[in-house]
């Protein structure tokens, strides 16, 4: 299915709206908050994620990624603020609304959250079951060529279990790939994996990008992967969005934050320079 | 001297008075809460399994059914229960007969041994009994599962695929409890009634005529509907219960185990606890 043609059914689908404009960002967060009890983890983000871009959000361990994470995909309601997936405020949609909408996004989980009393196969075919009506043949077509893609040929057969870190992520973004997504949010995706399985998913990131036209949202702590593969980069800090840029602006950025962030990475500003050139 | 106190004097009292004030009412404040803290936690979690239910109700009756992941639970929940249930159920009847022979023997009674079994069993103990070991087999096996799920963000990952987590997950599984419970309890019946019609009988020579008229006589079907009602509602407890600790486990490993804990802590007790209302209830209709 081309790009464009998902995108029109995905959208059309799930906010039963119209097509959004072309300047209308994919996802937008509008002052959002977010507390448990007296813990106040996201402070007042504003943030537009662009169609058709690479967005990565980076910041240290407890500055709020994955409760971020967790608001753009309406896993949790914010406690004030409000996102907005291709101008549609989806903070009170209710439950069913809420099943359309996630039609628009795949999510590459960090641990993969592969249903582990499953197959490869069945763990990838599990949307196209629940979502479509197409033959079991046509599905297991389809779940053979995209684990082909990723290569994964010969996959099939295995249980999550027998799978390496990085199998299990490549089974992780073909599971997420198979409704053909409009958005795709990868969280923490080369968390404990060795450098060239870490090198292996950002080519995929990108190869996403270029082959099926996808609005990536990745979360990170990993300043190399965000060298690869951002085009927008934005800094999570305590909450808060302290930089949002390209990610030659972050380099070049008097943030102190930010310069303090890349300092304590461990990788020279060339070497990311060098990166972010590639 | 004995005259009122002097200005310094008073300003100095005040603050120590406004002191001990808020001391009192501080130590009052903490007794009121310690008070509170003793129903709050089983309130708090009867309101969580009570929200669990209703969403599981109103998920149940949308569109898609998914008649396989019933049939899995059913096959689960009932036919690999049949073997602990039937292993109990039998030394229930057999121990039951054996006392109430010796203890009826004494005053002449041993007679209305086959009915006071009858009665028991399909009135109490097959309903309790099965749900107790529906509850260590499949109650904790299903908070180990969701719990693992959830840590895994096996749960999030349904949600994220535009499935409803507790559409796919607690709905067939409470479906399961309320079906296949009742079917348990009545196995339980028949083979409690079969333990002790042997032991009564062939041990203890009583007459087998007089066993199965007395049987026949006092318990009826009545009877037998009171006990499956209960199994029923125990079915459904067992499952929310288990679901519901399983659904919102977090810690990990660690967290995943005191989910089933309490899961079996719980629905043990919310047996016996329901048993005695509806008992009530039942009895007084």
């Amino acid at each position: 299915m081309p790009a464009d043609t998902r995108q029109a059914a995905s959208t059309k689908g799930a906010s039963g709206q119209g097509s959004p404009g072309p300047d209308v960002p994919v996802i937008e967060c509008r002052g959002l908050v977010k507390a448990y009890g007296d813990s106040t983890i996201l402070r007042g983000i504003d943030l537009r994620i662009e169609r058709g871009l690479t967005h990565v959000i980076v910041g240290g361990s407890g500055a709020g990624k994955t409760v971020l994470l967790r608001q753009l995909i309406a896993l949790e309601r914010p406690t004030s603020g409000a996102v907005l997936v291709d101008g549609q405020d989806i903070t009170n949609l209710g439950d069913v609304a809420l099943n359309q909408l996630r039609r628009k996004f795949g999510m590459v989980f960090q641990g993969a959250a592969l249903f582990d009393s499953m197959s490869v196969m069945d763990n990838v075919a599990f949307p196209l079951r629940e979502h479509t009506r197409l033959s079991a043949k046509e599905i297991r077509r389809r779940v053979l060529e995209k684990l082909e893609i990723l290569g994964l040929t010969g996959a099939d057969k295995k249980f999550p279990a027998e799978l390496s870190g990085g199998m299990r992520k490549r089974v992780g973004v073909a599971r997420a790939l198979m409704l053909e997504p409009a958005i795709l949010i990868y969280d923490e995706p080369t968390t404990g994996l060795d450098p060239v399985s870490s090198r292996n998913v950002d080519d995929i990131i990108l190869e996403m990008r270029d082959r099926f036209g996808i609005t990536s949202v990745v979360i990170t702590h990993d300043m190399a992967t965000l060298f690869r593969v951002a085009e927008r980069a934005s800094m999570l800090y305590k909450g808060r969005i302290v930089l949002t840029g390209t990610p030659s602006e972050l380099l070049d950025s008097s943030n102190d934050v930010v310069r303090h962030f890349l300092r304590a990475s461990g990788v020279r500003p060339e070497a990311l320079q060098e990166l972010a050139s590639e | 001297m004995g005259g009122p106190p002097s200005t310094g004097q008073a300003a100095k009292r005040d603050p120590e008075e406004r002191s001990h004030e808020e001391k009192r009412r501080n130590v009052a404040l903490e007794v009121l809460l310690a008070l509170w803290s003793f129903p709050r936690g089983p309130l708090v979690e009867i309101g969580m399994v009570a929200s669990l239910a209703f969403s599981t109700l109103v998920w149940a009756l949308r569109p898609p059914y998914r008649g396989r992941l019933l049939i899995a639970a059913m096959e689960f929940v009932g036919v690999q229960s049949i073997f602990i249930v039937g292993l109990t159920g039998t030394f229930t009847g057999m121990v039951f007969g054996l006392q109430l022979v010796y203890s009826l023997r004494q005053f002449g009674a041993e007679n209305t041994v086959g009915g006071v079994v009858a009665l028991a069993l399909s009135r109490e103990l097959a309903p309790v009994f099965t749900g107790l070991m529906v509850t260590s087999r499949a109650g904790s096996s299903m908070a180990t599962e969701l719990g693992t799920m959830r840590v895994t963000d096996q749960i999030d990952a349904l949600a994220t695929m535009a499935v409803n987590p507790v559409q796919y997950l607690v709905v067939p599984r409470v479906i399961a409890g309320i079906l296949t419970v009742p079917a348990l309890c009545m196995l339980f019946n028949v083979v409690g009634m079969f333990g002790a019609y042997v032991v009564s009988v062939y041990l203890l020579s009583l007459d087998p005529g007089v066993f199965v008229a007395r049987m026949s006589w006092q318990a009826d079907g009545a009877d037998i509907m009171q006990g499956l009602v209960k199994s029923a509602v125990f079915g459904g407890t067992i499952a929310l219960v288990a679901c519901r600790q399983g659904f919102y486990a977090s810690g990990g490993a660690a967290g995943v185990g005191q989910a089933t804990t309490r899961a079996v802590v719980q629905s043990s007790v919310a047996i016996l606890v329901l048993n005695y209302f509806i008992t009530s209830l039942m009895t007084s209709l």
